[in-house]
């Protein structure tokens, strides 16, 4: 027996010296009671794998998110009021604009730590967004979505659509060209909806675009309405995963029944409080030095402005690719239209999203395996998940590059049209393709998986 | 779960704690050094100082992100550094939860929910009215939604122009019969009218182009060879800002739409499936362009009741 | 004619051969694409003097020739005896506001190009001073059409050229411009902000995935 312990079983005997940790603990079993479970949560078990802290990037992310987004809030005006600019960025002086973009001026460049805080929670979306699918693909390749944790994968793909959804918002909010450009899209696609479309496009605007009320919605929806939804989804997120445990890759003295890892008190602690610095600490550095949506350069949206390059953020590219991809098929009937954006805009992403969510039921209904798991597969263990999820996120991929084309054959000096082509075959040929070869790879890896 | 269902695999490593490592005691075998958290903690402190500094001395945002930056990682460093390195290996192993395989438990609480259920149920009319009436509750709050704004009416299918309106700049200046050369083009708007969206409309004159195709029925909208099309993208409603000289096609900087200009507008690349609307055009008296009439056709992205 | 003066002098020697003795521009001459078009919008000496020192798409650089001075005193002759004085009422943010009308649509608003469907793309134009702007503006650029005396007058083509030096200079207070380009290059430098996260994490499971019993 060491030393360190030799004293624990020493005090717990002899009745223990008052140290502070002591204190409190009795403090909050006074207080609270519970003490033995709070003892048992202490050393809950947290795997020690690289691949489960996809999942915090995700959630630390969204801490640094709310913390920039509430000093954001106290200098935001999320009024469509015409003012006319006399601030510090002269290339901007006299020109009318909403109130809304003109206090993004003042606070990119007046309020001190402004542009910082801005850059900061504008990189932090963007990596929260990247670090929300990238779990999701962890879950989906190595099988963590069966059955306990079939319903945690329901809410975290509906914390995927929050968390885009708002995103969505927030580029929205400045109210500069690009932002207006956006919001002007979404209308079209809104008004593109068979029978309710117009209808629920001029109700959800206030009217006709542009409506000046729109900026002024969309604030509580950004800073408050889906923030408490996300925050109460990521706590049943959480509290499921408090409670089933996490997964754990096969290893020796692992099985459904038995986890490994190390305790939460200290070690997992003490690591996973020094990651959320870490990353607060990289998004940081990249608000410092890499400028991101500098909206003085970008102007004051005016619906009889535009400008090439205009893209959503990088989550909203593949949906930009469908709809620059998608060949103009407007089809009347009748009396009516059905304009060519409701497919790319519309369909397309029920059509992604419906079976992602099925996909747990689907996976047990086509294996006829319903058990109850907590150890993970490795990939390639099941080859044709693999492939269709190879193939799934080809897909992605390609329409992410459409919804970039222009961008891409301007700076390396292609021809649109072409590269336009090419994507249009690629999206159709690539994602079989690649499913293909996948499924042949794994199928060999998986069989020397059987025989080893 | 009990404590007792957990073993411990490894042994809390020696740390500074017990004598071993921790900087002090023998270098052994498991030694592990604490600088790397010191130099990490001392980043923070001094770059704490930095950021207030530069923070009152306004300095820039690479100076204040930076210090920031560095403080944050720094902390960090140290506390993930103790977590992996410092506070030792210890590995424990314990029991997952397993859904309750116990059919009476299950049973029971099926059979006390269900009494509950039996208690309200059993008043058959009450039950009914009660589904009924909140249904009908839930329902009526729906028309809250109308305070959000109006039903389109006619605002997606007519635009300012009217019989008459004169075509000015963005400058409000009216546009005359001499204003633009053949092959050159402006930006229009009706009088009065320079921040309507639905109403700007790119105005060319052809001359004599040998080329221009002018449709049937529209013989009589391009006077002294001016054209003029809307400018709002029938596919998803951005300015089709992009003119291109040599093509004479116009294309929308969104999703790259095409129109000809020479044969009426016709989408000829991308994603737009329909023309742009052509806007009858006349000349009057003082030689001031104007319009004969508003679009024939709705302007802009493609809607439902449109056809 | 324009009183004389230093200024007159060094442009009667260095400028007049192809813009003119009174800066009316000059005629097409087989060894340029584009003929050396007039001065009458270059009605600031902060838009001529870049052009004569680095020289733009056709025109040389005259720093070899003229001193610091001399090109500062050519540059004053033409924006103040030269140009048409209405160019003097031009303002950068009206440029702004025209330039976001007209060219963003192809050049994008930070001016930084974009793609073109039929014909080449459209240039990049913080590459060359500003004042090439006003040329391309008076003559047209293969795709791109004319703008000067027809959509713009000369007021309004000296505030784009203003508007178009603020975008040449591109205030950065943000750290590095990406590029200037927008979401695109935004989110591929996310992507590396995920990766760095990334090697964070594998670097922190490591040391307790060896300990593994």
């Amino acid at each position: 027996m060491s030393e360190h312990r030799l004293k624990t079983s020493l005090g717990r005997a002899f009745g223990a010296a008052p140290t502070p940790a002591r204190r409190a603990a009795r403090w909050l079993d006074r207080n609270l009671g519970g003490s033995s479970i709070l003892r048992e949560e202490l050393r809950h078990i947290f795997p020690d794998s690289w691949a489960f802290f996809l999942g915090e990037i995700a959630l630390y992310c969204f801490i640094v998110l709310v913390a920039t987004g509430i000093f954001l809030a106290l200098f935001f005006h999320a009024s469509q009021a015409v003012v006319i600019y006399h601030g510090s960025y002269h290339p901007l002086s006299g020109v009318p604009m909403s109130d809304a973009y003109s206090s993004v001026l003042d606070l990119s460049w007046n309020v001190r730590a402004g542009l910082l805080i801005r850059q900061v929670h504008h990189w932090a979306a963007l990596v929260f967004v990247a670090a929300l699918i990238i779990h999701l693909m962890r879950m989906f390749f190595t099988g963590a979505y069966r059955r306990p944790r079939r319903i945690n994968w329901l809410i975290g793909l509906s914390l995927l659509l929050l968390v885009g959804f708002n995103g969505l918002m927030g580029y929205s909010l400045p109210d500069d060209l690009l932002s207006g450009t956006g919001l002007r899209i979404a209308f079209s696609i809104t008004e593109s909806i068979p029978f309710i479309g117009p209808t629920m496009a001029t109700v959800l605007f206030g009217g006709d675009f542009p409506t000046t009320g729109i900026i002024a919605r969309i604030y509580p929806v950004h800073i408050f309405l889906l923030p408490a939804a996300i925050a109460g989804l990521l706590g049943a997120h959480l509290g499921l995963l408090w409670l089933q445990r996490h997964t754990e890759f096969p290893g020796p003295g692992r099985d459904d029944r038995t986890m490994v890892g190390s305790p939460m008190v200290p070690q997992y602690a003490l690591r996973t409080t020094g990651y959320f610095l870490l990353l607060a600490g990289v998004i940081t550095a990249f608000g410092a030095w890499l400028q991101i949506n500098p909206v003085w350069l970008y102007g004051p949206f005016r619906a009889t402005d535009a400008t090439t390059s205009a893209q959503p953020d990088w989550y909203m590219g593949w949906l930009e690719g469908a709809v620059r991809m998608f060949p103009g098929w407007d089809i009347q009937i009748g009396g009516f239209l059905l304009p060519a954006i409701f497919w790319p805009a519309v369909v397309l992403p029920g059509l992604i999203f419906t079976p992602l969510f099925l996909w747990p039921w689907l996976d047990s209904l086509a294996l006829r395996d319903n058990r109850f798991v907590n150890v993970l597969q490795y990939p390639s263990q099941r080859p044709g998940r693999m492939a269709v999820g190879a193939g799934f996120f080809t897909f992605l991929t390609v329409l992410l590059v459409g919804g970039g084309d222009d961008v891409f054959a301007s700076a390396f000096g292609w021809s649109l049209p072409v590269l336009l082509r090419a994507l249009q075959i690629l999206v159709i040929v690539l994602p079989p393709l690649v499913a293909a070869l996948t499924y042949a790879i794994a199928r060999r890896r998986s069989e020397r998986w059987l025989v080893s | 779960m009990s404590d007792d269902a957990r073993q411990t695999h490894a042994a809390p490593a020696p740390s500074g704690e017990n004598g071993a490592p921790g900087g002090h005691g023998p270098r052994g075998p498991g030694w592990v050094p604490t600088w790397p958290a010191t130099v990490g903690l001392v980043v923070t402190l001094v770059a704490s100082v930095g950021f207030a500094v530069s923070f009152i001395r306004d300095a820039s945002t690479q100076w204040l992100g930076g210090f920031l930056a560095a403080a944050l990682l720094g902390i960090g460093l140290a506390l993930a550094y103790w977590g992996r390195d410092l506070a030792g290996d210890e590995v424990i192993s314990g029991p997952y939860p397993v859904p309750h395989e116990d059919a009476e438990g299950r049973a029971a609480l099926g059979d006390a929910l269900d009494q509950s259920v039996q208690v309200i149920t059993r008043r058959h009319f009450l039950t009914k009215m009660l589904v009924f009436a909140g249904g009908v509750f839930v329902l009526s709050q729906v028309v809250l939604l109308g305070a959000l704004g109006p039903r389109p009416k006619n605002s997606l299918r007519t635009t300012s122009w009217r019989a008459g309106s004169r075509l000015v700049t963005f400058d409000g200046v009216p546009v005359t019969r001499d204003t633009l050369a053949a092959g050159t083009f402006l930006v229009a708007f009706p009088e009065g009218h320079l921040d309507s969206a639905d109403s700007q409309i790119t105005l060319l004159r052809i001359g004599a182009d040998p080329h221009f195709k002018t449709l049937a029925g529209r013989e009589s909208w391009s006077p002294e060879g001016y054209v003029a099309y809307s400018r709002v993208c029938t596919h998803a409603g951005c300015p089709v800002a992009q003119y291109e000289d040599q093509a004479k096609v116009l294309v929308c900087p969104c999703h790259q739409s095409t129109f000809d200009l020479m044969n009426g507008a016709q989408p000829v690349a991308g994603p737009a499936g329909r023309p742009l609307p052509q806007l009858p055009l006349a000349i009057d008296a003082q030689g001031n362009l104007t319009a004969q009439s508003d679009f024939t056709v709705p302007v802009g992205p493609g809607f439902w009741d449109e056809g | 004619m324009a009183p004389p003066g230093p200024g007159a002098d060094i442009f009667a020697a260095n400028c007049s051969g192809c813009h003119g003795a009174a800066g009316q521009g000059g005629v097409a001459v087989p060894s340029l694409p584009f003929p050396p078009p007039p001065l009458a919008p270059a009605g600031f000496a902060s838009l001529v003097e870049p052009m004569v020192r680095q020289g733009g798409i056709q025109m040389p650089s005259f720093a070899r020739q003229l001193t610091d001075a001399q090109i500062q005193q050519v540059a004053q002759y033409v924006a103040q005896q030269i140009a048409d004085p209405a160019a003097r009422t031009a303002n950068t943010a009206y440029g702004g506001q025209i330039f976001r009308l007209y060219c963003a649509g192809c050049h994008s608003t930070t001016g930084r190009g974009g793609a073109m469907v039929r014909g080449r793309n459209a240039p990049d134009i913080s590459q060359y001073p500003a004042a090439e702007a006003l040329a391309a503006m008076i003559l047209g650029r293969g795709n791109m059409p004319v703008f000067a005396g027809h959509a713009l007058d000369v007021r309004q083509q000296t505030s784009v050229a203003l508007y178009v030096d603020v975008l040449v200079q591109a205030p950065s207070p943000g750290g590095a411009g990406l590029g200037y380009l927008g979401p695109v290059p935004e989110g591929a430098v996310g992507a590396g902000a995920l990766l760095i996260l990334i090697f964070i994490a594998v670097w922190l499971a490591w040391k307790s995935r060896k300990a593994v019993p």
